[in-house]
């Protein structure tokens, strides 16, 4: 009875403070900013569990070196990953608020619990870093705790982002029960799309680890680093070969409906996903060349360069099948907008200033180090 | 009644929040001040030439960094969380009003989480006057956060010419804006000597713990002394029915307010007379104690401070329960079982009246009201007879200020008074 009845939120009646497409422009600048450092948080935590433990059968001292340059990283790479990750929450509410907070109240509990188990995972990495090896075992079971909740983390955010874009599945869902428990493990997509994302931050962290590589190589340690490169291509490269499975099951795993609307009836979505994975291909090509490579350095950079653009594409991907699922029931672009141009300017400005003092601050840092990283 | 709500037994969705976002408010306001601190006595340091000040202060950036940047930086993320699953459209219509803002207090955060990192991170790498330019961005971008939200936090309280003119900047220095930020920033500067009495309790020998004890204390001087002129100056900017129900007009609030001076003129006095006049025995059980009333006075004062702004959530546009001001006559004639989304039933049925009413309590009285815990309905209405909820439920706005009037046809406010009184079954 209930499914006949229910609606979808209407829009936020305030209007829209800028035209629809700035404001898309931003939601995707700030959420391809985002999930850089995420991808390498999350894969690099979980690198860090496989490694102490491979570390720890073959006693090799590259393994603690690479998990002591991960503990001084991490902490700092949080903080941005979050940082980072409020803009583009702020955007998707700007747009998509009805759907967002929506499939948020449904499941309530779980969606909150992001907060908690963000504080622990990270005051796990600084526990990792402040006390390193005094820990003991009881750092590897940290570590592994970190990693958990972290890939928990991700897990809850598939499961709210793809409910937000199933509105027909909500009734049922409140009908059930009001307490906000639900999540969304009906879904076909969630598991594989989730996989997808997961095998992506664990490659995305590999090459994080080849760059620490390539510095500390430059710096001298030429026997970690050029270790730390092989290591690091490893986990990008085993990834990314399973993506060749993950992604087309993904891609199946989508409705047809959808799947037809946003790929086969959209050249720029087919564009942009042909695009981004031939540069995944060569990337992978460079990527595996560098680590067998006398000198590593400018085919590393290449790869890294193809990947970073083979991450742009796929946001863009990523966004035009959010709209897919969305546009049949309600469109973005008929909410009525009046622009207050005076403080987006002054936004404008103070991003800009705000950029210019943080890029001080690293440079002093940077010149006083001599060209070591923080 | 646009989105559906989320049943929280026992605790409520108010509680929740409050829980929460008390406790970023502690931490965050400290990130503030602390900042200060942390370039003042780094400054300190190096003019009274004590590498043992320095020690200090270098100890004391770890566990600011440690408590602000993970504890009080993620517990803001979850207040967001938490409104957005309380009260969809009030964070909505935040979000909506001042995007821009929001979209300039992320610049903010990521300067001063930056600066954070370089001050504590590059300490021995950089020269002297490079980390304490660091410390003053770090310091200048908190504030500047600070000047942000607070435009937003005293919107909700005084939105001023924002309701006729929707615009940007009048809601923003709306006004309480001024009082509101010249009283929080005090704060900060309290909560920056609250917090260093904690860690310089600590510190050995007795004369180094003296010294630092003696200098934190006095960070609480500058709330001391101008604190009462920006509570007179706030009092009289906020509206009439606010200072009403500060003043009397609801008792429990009354009592936070007495509570809030209270505590606040007991730490002053115990900082004057323990830390400030006897450094020499001050420790950590002291400190704690000391640090655990700015704790029950940040949590009496903002929960005075959302609660004097009832019946809204952004006074003169929306009511606690998202309803819109102006849009009553309107639920009135159509009934909010027709306006409200989330609902099965469509009307009130006869022999329903029961399972109607649940629903029209969850829409309209369930963001402020649990059944049973944290300002429960049932306890409150004990005793009353279906009638006299209904002559009750006629008059809310008038028999008590601070509730948002029913809205809806005669029928439903029925049903709702059928399902209240049927929560305290009459003893035979």
């Amino acid at each position: 009875m209930m499914e006949q009845i229910l609606a979808l939120p209407d829009a936020d009646p305030i209007p829209l403070p800028a035209p629809v497409p700035l404001l898309k422009f931003l939601l995707l600048l700030t959420f391809i900013l985002h999930i850089i450092p995420m991808n390498i948080l999350l894969g690099g935590s979980i690198i860090a569990v496989i490694t102490e433990l491979l570390g720890r059968r073959d006693s090799n001292r590259f393994h603690k070196e690479l998990i002591r340059d991960l503990g001084r990283a991490l902490p700092i790479v949080t903080t941005y990953t979050v940082t980072l990750g409020v803009a583009p929450l702020l955007f998707v509410q700007v747009l998509y608020g009805q759907f967002f907070y929506t499939s948020s109240i449904l499941m309530a509990w779980p969606w909150l619990f992001v907060v908690p188990l963000l504080i622990l995972g990270y005051y796990g990495l600084y526990l990792w870093y402040l006390k390193g090896e005094e820990l003991g075992t009881s750092g590897t079971w940290i570590k592994i705790g970190s990693a958990v909740f972290f890939a928990l983390i991700g897990f809850l955010y598939t499961n709210n982002l793809v409910l937000m874009l199933t509105p027909e599945k909500w009734s049922g869902m409140y009908a059930a029960s009001q307490k906000g428990l639900h999540l969304n493990l009906g879904d076909p997509t969630i598991f594989p799309r989730y996989l997808h994302f997961l095998l992506a931050a664990l490659a995305i962290a590999g090459l994080f680890i080849m760059v620490q590589g390539l510095l500390t190589y430059k710096k001298g340690a030429s026997e970690y680093g050029r270790w730390a490169i092989k290591y690091g291509s490893r986990w990008f490269i085993f990834p990314t070969l399973l993506q060749v499975i993950v992604g087309p099951l993904f891609l199946f795993s989508l409705p047809a409906v959808i799947r037809d609307s946003f790929l086969w009836q959209s050249p720029l979505a087919m564009l942009l996903l042909a695009l981004g994975i031939l540069l995944a291909l060569i990337g992978l090509g460079l990527v595996f060349l560098a680590s067998v490579a006398e000198n590593p350095a400018i085919k590393s950079y290449l790869g890294i360069g193809c990947l970073v653009l083979t991450l742009v594409f796929m946001s863009l991907v990523r966004h035009l099948l959010r709209e897919a699922y969305i546009t049949p029931h309600f469109q973005v672009g008929e909410l009525p907008v009046v622009s207050q141009i005076s403080v987006f300017v002054l936004f404008f400005i103070l991003l800009l200033v705000g950029l210019g003092v943080i890029g001080y601050m690293v440079w002093k840092v940077v010149q006083a180090g001599k060209g070591a990283t923080v | 009644m646009n989105f559906p709500v989320w049943d929280i037994p026992f605790l409520g969705g108010g509680l929740l929040i409050a829980i929460i976002a008390i406790l970023h408010t502690f931490i965050a306001q400290f990130a503030i001040g602390g900042g200060l601190f942390l370039v003042l006595t780094e400054k300190k340091a190096y003019r009274e030439s004590d590498e043992r000040i320095l020690q200090y202060i270098r100890g004391h950036a770890l566990f600011f960094i440690l408590l602000t940047l993970v504890l009080g930086a993620l517990t803001g993320v979850g207040i967001w969380f938490s409104i957005g699953l309380v009260h969809p459209s009030g964070t909505s219509a935040l979000i909506h009003a001042f995007v821009w803002g929001w979209a300039i207090e992320w610049v903010f955060f990521l300067v001063e989480v930056t600066a954070a990192f370089v001050y504590f991170y590059a300490w021995d790498r950089l020269d002297r006057k490079t980390h304490l330019t660091v410390g003053w961005i770090y310091f200048g971008a908190a504030w500047l956060s600070l000047f942000v939200i607070n435009g937003i936090l005293a919107f909700m309280l005084t939105p001023g010419k924002w309701l006729e003119t929707r615009n940007f900047w009048l809601g923003f220095f709306n006004p309480t804006y001024f009082p509101s930020l010249f009283l929080r920033t005090l704060v900060t500067l309290s909560l920056a000597g609250l917090y260093a009495l904690v860690t310089s309790s600590l510190l050995e020998p007795p004369d180094l713990r003296a010294k630092m004890v003696r200098y934190s204390a006095r960070w609480l001087a500058p709330a001391f002394f101008l604190m009462p002129i920006g509570l007179i100056w706030y009092l009289f900017k906020v509206p009439e029915e606010s200072r009403h129900i500060i003043l009397g007009g609801a008792p429990a609030v009354t009592v936070f307010v007495v509570l809030s001076l209270i505590f606040s003129v007991i730490i002053f006095l115990f900082t004057f007379l323990g830390p400030y006049r006897q450094p020499e025995g001050f420790a950590l059980p002291f400190a704690v104690l000391i640090l655990i009333l700015g704790f029950m006075v940040t949590g009496t004062t903002e929960w005075v401070r959302e609660a004097i702004r009832k019946p809204y959530i952004i006074s003169g546009y929306m009511y606690s329960n998202a309803i819109l001001v102006g849009e009553e006559t309107e639920i009135d004639q159509a009934g909010i079982l027709k306006k409200a989304k989330w609902v099965s039933n469509k009307e009130v049925i006869p022999g329903k009246e029961l399972e109607v009413g649940r629903e029209i309590f969850r829409v309209e009285c369930q963001s402020c009201h649990t059944i049973l815990g944290y300002n429960g309905i049932a306890p409150l209405v004990r005793g009353w007879n279906e009638e006299f909820m209904d002559q009750q439920l006629q008059s809310l706005k008038t028999l008590k200020g601070f509730m948002p009037r029913f809205v809806g046809k005669e029928a439903e406010r029925k049903a709702l008074a059928r399902w209240l009184s049927s929560l305290n079954p009459i003893q035979p």
